[in-house]
């Protein structure tokens, strides 16, 4: 493996290891610390990623947007980009959420097996009313000028790491350090700690439970929004694409350790890099027809292995049992 | 009143300098405690002073930090229970009842006593085995001692509070181990359920060793000829229970700073500690 | 509330024997599920023999699947979400069979009898298409049929047997071991789906040869209903005679509380382990037969959807009982069948209403609503003679 080689694998890792985070990130709140098996995270992914292609294509909302303006009389040409898809899909997936969590999460909370069957035939419904409405696949959203290409610094060198891969670690960052201050430096996020940790005592206490849940649930479900939108501009997407990436987060999560927000950042890393490069070993070694599969059978494989040697995951805490 | 041991003192379990560390808190700090066979041991304390804990190292639900457990059954070689698994050493014949009642709750009443019985352990066995004439009346005994007879056929998630906690003792029972744990069998019950249950107590403790842990102190005088007082994970004092409650160790912790309390007004029955401020 | 002191109860024989006998075996269920299963064998006389039978046949393989789910999910309380894993690996063994076979039989060298095999047997159309110059090593002893049907009980249960046991020995369980199967069966999925020259890849194996055992080929779907009739029939009972035993009343109580069991001296990882192998094997049956009744397998055996559907089968007939999966399964297929064929968009909404509906209204499925509704019935009258309002 030449340093190009691995250039281009650490690039893939970059981006792969972000989308993971984020993904997780948002799983790593509602299933690590609320307890809540949402099978519909990775089709709220997906609606993110459609609501990236409604924000940016130039047929959809900005053209509505610049006819209405010509209807008052202004002679508008609006391009809307990534930097307004990204904080639109987090709105918008992040409603969602609130929906979800307000009409059908909040009955099941003390039945998770129930909550994932439920939640699974959310993501059906998800799907196929996408499916239906905005087609079944979508291409990579355009990107605006200074996300194209690659940064002068990096031209030439072995790591020239495409300049939207650096805004996607970029946005992960922020993320990871929004959340982690939000959990940890602020009030609301002691109030959800506390209804996490003991919800009568929390009750008792004067904080609605029932808000703290549905805010935190959307406030999930808005990453997982943030994460689509991301992987729209990268990839290909389609209507289904939620089934892939919810046993990915899933993995990331269970692999960090529950309820452990680090444990998301840690696990996503270790099966976004692995991942990249076992397939770029694979694709130089080898002569095999999908090195991608074979690269994510062998993650899978070693962190379901990694599960029974240590089921607590990377970052666990020892508790202790109540009196 | 109580139940002295019959048979020669020997000791059935010996806690020797055990430590758990849950992460820099020790729940139990170099504890050392033993207990002989056929006694009727009750052991008191306050919150947090690891007396459940003491019942997880026991029974192999937590390991020692430091330390160990010897259990000494009867007829075999004494053994190290860390060294074996939670379900290993139930079958070694330490029995534990829990705080809240630990029944299943989609199965008869016969049917929970029926597994509890004691009999072999295998997947093998109970695929194939019919219970015996002898299982059958051990059952029915078991029944009879916890009077739930006529409710044999009823599902144990139907039963009432206290029901379910005899029907837990009665599967202690059948499953008849050496040395039984019971975890505040009172804990929610009635003056009268909680008396029956202490007649319950008593039965067993004729055939079997046990280990009690309560705050109840009616209840406790009901059950206790020695009693073992916890405290902040080591082992305050130890004695018959008059004893204990004239120790002016015990009197100073469980009475803290309030060294003036008067006999309260009225007296409630399960605040345990008001109890015992009351009669010291 | 308390009958009598303890030391007072002398025993009386006589309730002895009624207390404890009566809860001996429940003969009355037992013949109602006999005939339910009995049933089961009416519909090959009047359905469409080319178009609805094998259609039936395939879901009768679904029930047998559902009813594995069943057995560790309904009765123990272990959702797994990867048991396609079991379905497909059983599956896909027949399914080489058949195919190589079809190759064979196409091929038409006189030299080769049906079920021999060597390094110029005929190749399988993917495997022409992948390149390949010969059928690999491991595969070329599957075109006889005996040969994969033996494997296709076998190396599901094997895999079932030693997956379970790592998994329940670490103590993963609950969500844990749901999303652990999960990603298990995901992982051979990406396998699976993308090694086109050895396993057809998407597309997967259709077109597969007519089922032949001791020299009788099931040209006729009829008698391949009657033999996936009295399969399903035969692990029904043996599951009701499993539920029966103790070791039944012992996964329920795995279910029901798993650390009280372990505290009795059960090594409660043991019993989750001979059940998941079980169910293992149950759910290879399952699939060898569905790729028998279809005559086609599909890199789908192993797709997340597949292992999730069925257990949505279990949970609208009715979780921890027998004849719940069965009629779930046969229930939810035909409806999809019909729904497909009515609006051919509208199935996947409906499918996930469903989900909600089951989870939120009727947890406990059919069959426990209609328990529910019968005691409800027979439930004893307060007042003998009840005045209408």
């Amino acid at each position: 493996m030449d340093s190009t080689q691995f250039g281009e694998a650490l690039s893939n890792s970059l981006s792969s290891s972000s989308i993971l985070i984020l993904a997780a990130l948002g799983l790593a709140i509602t299933f690590g610390v609320m307890r809540v098996i949402n099978m519909a995270h990775g089709d709220m992914m997906m609606l993110g990623a459609y609501t990236a292609y409604v924000v940016t294509d130039r047929r959809m909302l900005p053209r509505a947007l610049n006819h209405l303006l010509g209807l008052i009389g202004i002679d508008a040409d609006i391009d809307l980009n990534i930097f307004v898809a990204i904080p639109a899909s987090f709105l918008v997936v992040g409603f969602v959420g609130y929906l979800l969590e307000v009409c059908l999460i909040q009955f099941l909370y003390d039945r998770p097996l129930d909550t994932l069957l439920a939640t699974w035939g959310v993501g059906l419904i998800m799907q196929q009313s996408i499916n239906l409405t905005f087609g079944a696949n979508l291409v990579p959203m355009h990107l605006p000028e200074m996300l194209q290409g690659t940064p002068e610094i990096l031209q030439g060198t072995a790591f020239a790491i495409p300049s939207l891969r650096l805004f996607i670690v970029g946005v992960t960052l922020f993320c990871l350090f929004g959340v982690y201050w939000w959990f940890f430096q602020t009030m609301s996020g002691l109030k959800i700690r506390a209804v996490v940790q003991n919800r009568e005592m929390a009750a008792a206490l004067g904080v609605s439970t029932r808000q703290v849940d549905s805010i935190t649930f959307a406030f999930a479900s808005g990453l997982a929004g943030v994460a689509g939108c991301i992987l729209a501009h990268l990839y290909n997407t389609k209507y289904n694409m939620g089934g892939d990436y919810v046993v990915d987060a899933f993995t990331v999560v269970i692999l960090g350790g529950m309820g452990q927000l680090a444990g998301a950042a840690g696990g996503g890393a270790a099966i976004g890099t692995g991942n990249s490069f076992i397939e770029k070993l694979l694709s130089v070694f080898t002569k095999m027809d999908s090195p991608a599969a074979m690269a994510k059978f062998f993650i899978l494989v070693l962190v379901v292995g990694f599960l029974l040697v240590r089921p607590s995951g990377l970052f666990a805490t020892k508790e202790r049992s109540y009196d | 009143m109580g139940f002295q041991s019959k048979t020669v003192p020997e000791t059935i379990i010996e806690v020797q300098e055990v430590t758990v560390d849950f992460g820099g808190f020790k729940a139990i700090n170099e504890l050392n405690f033993s207990i002989e066979r056929g006694e009727l041991r009750v052991v008191i304390g306050p919150n947090g002073a690891g007396k459940t804990t003491l019942l997880d190292v026991i029974t192999g639900k937590t390991r020692p930090t430091h330390g160990r457990v010897v259990f000494q059954p009867d007829s075999r070689p004494a053994i190290d229970v860390s060294d074996y698994s939670a379900e290993q050493i139930a079958c070694l014949g330490i029995g534990r009842k829990f705080q809240t009642p630990n029944v299943f709750k989609s199965l008869s009443v016969l049917e929970n006593l029926s597994l509890s019985l004691k009999s072999p352990r295998s997947v093998f066995w109970s695929l194939f085995c019919r219970d015996s004439a002898d299982s059958r009346a051990r059952l029915q005994e078991v029944l009879d001692i916890i009077g739930l007879g006529s409710k044999a056929h009823q599902n144990a998630g139907t039963l009432a509070h206290g029901e379910k906690q005899w029907l837990e003792l009665g599967m202690l029972m059948a499953q008849d181990p050496e040395l039984l744990l019971v975890d505040e069998p009172v804990a929610g019950m009635t003056p009268r359920e909680s008396e029956r249950t202490g007649e319950l107590l008593l039965a067993m403790a004729r055939k079997h060793t046990l280990l009690v842990i309560d705050h109840d102190m009616t209840f406790v005088r009901q059950i206790a000829s020695k009693v073992t007082v916890l405290h902040e994970g080591r082992l305050l004092s130890q004695g018959t229970i008059r004893e204990v409650q004239e120790n002016p160790k015990v009197i100073e912790v469980y009475l803290g700073h309030h060294k003036v309390a008067k006999r309260p007004a009225t007296t409630p029955q399960h605040a345990g500690v008001n109890v015992l401020v009351a009669k010291i | 509330m308390t009958k009598s002191a303890p030391e007072t109860t002398v025993p009386d024989t006589h309730t002895e024997n009624s207390a404890i006998e009566a809860s001996g075996f429940p003969t009355g269920r037992f013949v109602v599920f006999l005939v339910l299963l009995g049933c089961l064998y009416s519909p090959a006389f009047f359905l469409d023999p080319f178009y609805r039978l094998p259609q039936f046949n395939r879901f009768l393989a679904l029930a047998l699947f559902a009813l594995s789910v069943d057995l560790i999910w309904g009765y123990t309380g272990l959702l797994s979400l990867g048991q396609g894993l079991y379905f497909g690996i059983g599956g896909y063994f027949i399914a080489y069979s058949l195919k190589l076979q079809k190759a064979a039989l196409d091929a038409g060298n006189p030299a080769f009898g049906r079920y021999d095999w060597g390094p110029d047997m005929a190749m399988t159309d993917y495997m022409f298409q992948g390149q390949l110059n010969e059928v690999p090593l491991l595969i070329r002893p599957l075109i006889n049929i005996y040969t994969a049907g033996f494997l296709a009980v076998l190396v599901p249960t094997l895999v079932a047997t030693f997956f379970g046991w790592i998994v329940f020995r670490s103590g993963i369980k609950g969500v844990y071991f749901s999303l652990v199967t999960q990603a298990l069966v995901f992982a051979v999925f990406t396998i699976i789906s993308t090694q086109r020259s050895y396993t057809g890849g998407v597309d997967g194996q259709p077109g597969l040869a007519n089922l032949e055992l001791f020299e009788f080929e099931f040209k006729n779907y009829f008698h391949l209903n009657l033999v996936i009739v009295t399969i399903l029939c035969f692990f029904a009972l043996l599951s009701f005679f499993l539920i029966q035993s103790k070791f039944g009343k012992i996964l329920t109580a795995i279910r029901d509380n798993e650390f009280r069991v372990t505290a009795l001296g059960y090594d409660t990882a043991m019993y989750k382990a001979f059940v998941f192998a079980f169910a293992g094997l149950m759910a290879g049956v399952a699939g060898a037969l569905s790729v028998c009744a279809t005559k086609s397998a599909g890199p789908q055996f192993f797709s997340i959807e597949e292992s999730i559907t069925v257990v949505i089968f279990v949970a609208v007939g009715g979780r921890g009982t027998l004849i719940g999966p069965i009629l779930g399964a046969l229930l939810v297929s035909v409806g999809q069948d019909r729904i497909n064929s009515e609006f051919t968009q509208a199935w996947p909404i409906i499918l996930g209403c469903l989900f909600i509906a089951v989870v939120v209204f009727l947890p406990d499925g059919i069959v426990g609503g209609l328990t529910r509704a019968a005691k409800w019935f027979n439930r004893p009258a307060l007042d003998p003679e009840p005045t209408p309002t």
